[in-house]
């Protein structure tokens, strides 16, 4: 849902801070901090009614280098922080960012329950695999093989989680994947879902080039999907069941409403205040 | 940039702006990187390059005076990420790459442009938008061949240019 007011002809570059990414050089976190400046110059956004959420992680460094309003919040804990923001102040267009770990190992109970809500705001995972900031670990998207790091000699040996099929059952209301290599086809994918009522959640593959060097093939093996967006969970649900992880493209639109509670200008006591994060 | 959809003058203008706009800010991009890395030769070189394309900008945007150029989605490139596209892919620079390939990526990024520019000549139904793809094509042809005199004064890297071996992320 288009919520932001509108202003005219603003480049990509207008979004970024000017602060210099501390990312590795060949990081995916590049092309999607260009695909994110894209979307919002293309939606002709104003930045000051535009903001970012993240957690912790490389990727959740965004914040930092766009022009528009951040939060780098706690570990795990963007979707939370991302969503008190959205229902409090309906009117700004909401972003909140991370990475697979923070997203789905620290914040996985948040995922489930913001994909429950359907506030409405876009949900970015930047997704590699592995825990890059603390140099290398298995995350919950690894797969169960992978044994580069001491702390799962052998690889995990388990089933790596599957975030768009969590997203569906959960009840997101758009589902997407996109990818790095591909940052013009990425601004598309988050144009629709900033678009799109209710919590949209775009599986953003960006490839870690340093503790998981082998994903500079993703280039190669992404594809688009060969499928229309549906608005049948149904068919979503097969047809993320059997997904290989690399198509890309808007797989899912719902039409559930958005949760918007109703605003009061005033809260009359804590307790008030309580019963309102009760759902 | 699919060139068999260039159909007019002012829409070749339009996405060679934005080809050269999306070429200046990935070199300013990489000299930016190549900063935070500690290696000033390429992120010198980096800065060059953009400063070069920057120009090249400025000549595009004073043949487009007086015309409406049509606006163009980024979606609509039709270009990917890949290296030996007329942008820079952002996954070719490295924190180990030398001038040698520094220059080796400007090169590649012309060569395409100049075959970029050749086709859309060849396919292009408007005299006036061949005769600017043409002059688009000696233009990045000619830059290739310069590019590749200044490369020619730095060595060839050896192999196992890029192992290092004090690395700085080691994996835990």
């Amino acid at each position: 849902m288009e919520t932001a007011t509108q202003c005219p002809s603003l480049k990509p570059k207008d979004y970024k801070s000017g602060t210099k990414p501390v990312w590795c050089p060949g990081c995916g976190d590049y092309s999607v901090l260009l695909a994110i400046t894209k979307a919002m110059a293309e939606m002709n956004l104003a930045p000051e009614n535009v903001a970012l959420v993240s957690g912790i992680g490389c990727s959740s460094r965004l914040p930092a280098y766009l022009n528009v309003y951040g939060f780098h919040a706690v570990h795990g804990r963007a979707l939370p922080v991302a969503t008190g923001l959205k229902v409090s102040r309906p009117d700004l267009t909401v972003l909140a960012a991370g990475g697979d770990g923070d997203g789905f190992s620290i914040g996985g109970n948040h995922f489930m329950h913001a994909c429950r809500r359907n506030v409405d705001m876009t949900y970015i995972v930047m997704d590699n695999q592995v825990y890059g900031m603390t140099k290398g670990q298995a995350s919950p998207t690894t797969d169960p093989d992978w044994d580069k790091s001491k702390l799962t000699p052998g690889g995990t040996k388990i089933n790596p989680y599957y975030p768009l099929v969590v997203a569906l059952a959960s009840g997101a209301n758009f589902i997407a994947r996109a990818s790095s290599t591909d940052p013009n086809g990425a601004a598309k994918v988050l144009v629709d879902a900033i678009k799109h009522p209710g919590f949209s959640f775009v599986h953003m593959l960006s490839p870690c080039v340093t503790f998981r060097p082998e994903q500079k093939d993703w280039k190669k093996m992404v594809r688009s999907a060969p499928v229309d967006p549906t608005t049948d969970p149904a068919v979503a649900a097969k047809r993320l069941m059997t997904d290989d992880n690399f198509f890309l493209g808007t797989l899912y639109k719902g039409d559930r409403a958005p949760y918007q509670p109703e605003l009061k200008t005033t809260i009359e006591n804590i307790s008030e205040l309580d019963r309102g994060f009760i759902l | 940039m699919n060139e068999s959809s260039i159909l007019s003058k002012a829409e070749l203008l339009a996405r060679t702006l934005t080809m050269l706009s999306e070429t200046v800010d990935r070199y300013d991009l990489f000299a930016d990187q190549m900063d935070v890395v500690n290696n000033p030769e390429a992120a010198n070189i980096f800065r060059w390059l953009s400063n070069k394309q920057n120009s090249r900008t400025q000549v595009v945007q004073k043949l487009s005076e007086g015309l409406e150029l049509p606006h163009i989605s980024p979606w609509d490139y039709d270009w990917d990420d890949a290296i030996n596209t007329e942008v820079p892919g952002h996954s070719s620079a490295h924190y180990m790459m030398t001038p040698y390939h520094t220059l080796s990526l400007a090169i590649d990024v012309e060569q395409s442009a100049a075959n970029l520019f050749s086709e859309i000549e060849r396919t292009a139904q408007s005299p006036e938008t061949k005769k600017l793809a043409r002059g688009f094509a000696r233009e990045a042809n000619e830059f290739c061949d310069y590019l590749k005199v200044k490369r020619s004064e730095h060595p060839m890297p050896e192999a196992g240019w890029d192992e290092d071996h004090d690395p700085p992320l080691l994996l835990e």
